[in-house]
């Protein structure tokens, strides 16, 4: 193709996906509350998936395949961030808490 | 794409008929469950075992079949028959034992079908050759077993432990995903079978985002799998759900993820060579050696079976440190020592959880004292669990030796005996506490009446499948090694 | 790589710079409603880097999924919960440190990675990408031609985690 090169470096593009993924997972590792836990995890999604558009454009075989595939990641997230905020709700009915330091029925 | 794919003529059925079968009754399941809403619904999970038996024999059928993938997507090769063979022997097992824990708590009738669904994604992830695929799979999986472990919402450990495995799983599925998105932006597809063409060329490019792929990816199954830096949600989820749905997680869920990785690191790392599958190594190192001696001090049953299993899984992944060493032509032997030690593991853990989900029912506690004068009220049951204690730690004539013994023979054929020198140092370690088990069944009870473990037909029907399978795996591992030795695990 | 200021690079590091400054908010203030809503901050910015890579229908999917659905899902978990929590600021105890050093190790070693890789320039346009349809029937070609076989375990998934929702957050008769 003679289209002129994305003028964004793919580097940029993913040093934003690694900044936003390592963000997460701070968040992930030390936030208390656990809806906030659930979205830092969410956060490095997201950072998945601007990864997967980006190589899908600019990758070293750019395809839609990369597209697609975040499409799907986007539909199992909201699959899985259903249950994991009807866990909560099933936590918060029996202890009137949301915060990963009263999960402590077990040991850690 | 540029291959026309045709959709109407693709070999379904030949390679994804067991998962057809699976999807259908869970779908009748769920129909049936929605119009019979009162009485005694067992009959569901019944008919859910004879939707199970049927795509076993589905599976069987097509057990040598030529490989094939329908949309280059899913299919079937000699992997994929036997995790999938697999697969549904211990979802067999598994549905066996709700069918009786369902008559004795309240647990809601939808955890059928949910474990159907499960079942689907498990074998999704043993037979999909194309990422996206394994990913929705492994998700399909996960999800359903979230739900599984905290079913009993009004239990607070079951929820409890249900949010951390959530929590654990999300966390190693993100990970996953952000290792897989590397894969595909320096391959440009999602196709392992392209992947596995592209890998030389690939690493000897872009070296360093092979490795964090690698990594990622290893890290990723690494928490569902409950390798150690990754385990903490595993005693937890464990003693938290139902010992069903326990038995369920350390097994069911844990072969599939197993099916995954090999599949996903075998066939898109194959080339890079031998350290990246070092850090494979290492990480099995730490699991037995970790697994082993935090179960240690364990007095709750199933949470040391839990500890127990996490050092399993260490002895699992052992073999998958060699697959950079080994040839390709020598990786067969390395498939038949992880399938049959997965086989082994099966019937064992399912025989251990059962037993041990008896005594809780009688005794009301899983505190390891419950064991006491197991042998005076059940004599079965004690040598029943006698077999797979031993089993589990790996003594002669159990099929848990075998599976250890052909490890340890691959650790000295590729010369890294050191995996193996760990692999029989944390057996001894593993020796101590299920002695401890052992000394505590055949001990006799303090009470001068004696009153007899009672347990339904269907356990006693559970306990005595496992023994079966765990000493015939021992004694004449021929039965499973020899359809094992005929496939052709390279191909192509 | 010679460096050109057009407005694809300048809309670019505007988006970047408002993505992670909500990511950056989202750990540090208080309450936990605003870290909802900054997080919808960072999901509006990736659906506006979708657009910017010329990928629409992914970036409207990304606005309607998670700055519409999951981002209201978590309004209503936080409403339906303690909807006054506060999260602590931030304490040095060896658990947090250990996590502040993994992450920010982690993240060096991914830039220095990214860095270090010499990404391929010659890229296509997103018309080729597409093949001359729009992107949403491209992209509904690839999905219904090659991932028909995931697209309909998607919808098992769904159905698991409908199900699953109700039986978990369904209010029980016999509570302990």
């Amino acid at each position: 193709m003679g289209a002129a090169p994305f003028p964004v470096p793919t580097g940029s593009l993913l040093a934003l996906g690694a900044l936003l993924f390592c963000i997460g997972l701070f968040g992930a590792l030390t936030k208390r509350n656990l809806i906030i836990v659930l979205v830092s995890i969410e956060l490095m999604l997201n950072a998945a998936n601007i990864n997967l558009v980006t190589f899908s454009r600019l990758g070293v075989a750019p395809s839609l395949s990369g597209q697609v595939f975040s499409l799907f990641t986007m539909t199992v997230a909201a699959a899985e961030i259903a249950v994991g905020l009807a866990l909560l709700l099933a936590l918060f009915r029996l202890r009137k808490t949301s915060e990963v330091k009263d999960l402590n029925i077990h040991k850690w | 794409m540029t291959t026309p794919l045709d959709m109407l003529h693709q070999p379904y059925w030949m390679t994804m008929g067991p998962m057809i079968v699976v999807a259908a009754t869970g779908f009748v399941v769920m129909i049936l469950e929605f119009i019979f809403r009162k009485g005694d619904r067992r009959w569901l999970t019944v008919l859910s075992m004879l939707g199970v038996v049927a795509a076993l024999v589905v599976a069987i059928i097509h057990f040598n079949a030529k490989p094939t993938f329908a949309l280059n997507t899913i299919g079937v090769d000699p992997f994929a028959s036997v995790f999938s063979v697999l697969i549904l022997i211990s979802a067999l097992l598994v549905l066996l034992f709700t069918l009786d824990f369902s008559a004795k708590s309240d647990v809601p009738a939808e955890h059928t079908y949910l474990i159907l669904f499960a079942v689907v994604g498990a074998l999704t992830m043993a037979s999909s050759i194309d990422l996206v695929t394994l990913y929705v799979g492994l998700e399909l999986l996960s999800v359903a077993s979230y739900v599984l472990v905290a079913v009993r919402t009004h239990s607070i450990r079951s929820v409890e432990g249900g949010i951390k495995y959530m929590l654990m799983g999300a966390l190693g599925s993100a990970v996953l995903l952000y290792g897989m998105s590397f894969i595909y932006g320096i391959s440009g597809t999602t196709n392992l079978m392209n992947l596995s063409g592209a890998g030389l060329q690939m690493f000897s490019t872009y070296p360093a985002i092979t490795v964090i792929g690698f990594l990622m990816m290893l890290i990723g199954m690494g928490f569902k799998l409950s390798l150690v830096p990754f385990h903490m949600w595993t005693p937890d989820a464990y003693a938290g759900a139902p010992t069903p749905i326990t038995s369920f997680l350390a097994t069911l869920s844990k072969a599939a993820s197993f099916g995954m990785l090999l599949r996903m690191l075998v066939f898109i790392f194959n080339a890079p060579g031998a350290h990246l599958f070092y850090w494979a190594g290492i990480i099995a190192a730490i699991t037995m050696i970790v697994g082993n001696f935090i179960a240690l001090p364990q007095r709750n049953m199933k949470r040391l079976l839990a500890f127990s299993s996490v050092a399993q899984a260490g002895y699992i992944l052992v073999p998958f440190a060699m697959f950079g060493i080994a040839q390709s032509a020598d990786w067969a032997g390395l498939f038949d020592s992880i399938s049959f030690y997965l086989f082994a593991y099966t019937f064992m853990t399912v025989g251990a959880f059962a037993i041990v989900y008896l005594l809780e029912r009688d005794k009301g506690s899983l505190d390891s004292d419950a064991l006491i004068g197991l042998y005076q009220r059940s004599p079965w049951l004690a040598v029943a669990l006698t077999i797979f204690v031993l089993s589990l730690a790996g003594m002669p004539l159990t099929a848990g030796f075998l599976g250890k013994f052909y490890i340890f023979v691959d650790t000295m054929h590729f010369s890294t005996i050191w995996l193996g020198v760990i692999l029989f140092a944390t057996s001894v370690v593993s020796f101590y506490y299920y002695i401890g088990w052992l000394r505590k069944v055949y001990q006799k009870e303090p009470v001068a009446e004696v009153t007899a473990l009672s347990a339904s037909p269907i356990m006693h029907t559970l306990v005595a499948v496992c023994v079966i399978g765990t000493l015939a795996l021992g004694i004449v591992p021929a039965l499973l090694l020899h359809p094992l030795a005929g496939l052709p695990w390279i191909y192509g | 790589m010679n460096f050109v200021w057009s407005w694809p690079v300048i809309a670019f590091y505007i988006i970047a710079l408002l993505t992670l400054c909500c990511g950056v908010i989202m750990l540090s203030v208080r309450k936990v409603i605003y870290m909802a809503l900054t997080i919808g901050g960072v999901f509006i910015g990736a659906s506006a880097l979708y657009f910017l890579l010329g990928a629409d229908f992914v970036g409207v999917a990304q606005i309607l999924i998670y700055a519409g659905a999951i981002t209201i899902l978590i309004m209503f978990a936080i409403m339906l919960t303690n909807h006054e929590a506060t999260e602590p600021g931030f304490k040095w105890s060896p658990k947090n440190i250990a996590a502040a050093i993994g992450s920010v190790l982690l993240a060096v070693v991914l830039l220095l990675a990214i860095r270090s890789t010499a990404w391929p320039t010659a890229t296509t346009s997103q018309t080729a990408l597409d093949g001359g349809n729009s992107n949403p029937m491209a992209i509904g070609l690839v999905m219904f031609k090659g991932y028909a076989i995931p697209f309909e375990l998607v919808s098992i998934l769904l159905i698991v985690a409908l199900v699953g929702a109700v039986i978990l957050a369904k209010e029980r008769k016999e509570d302990e």
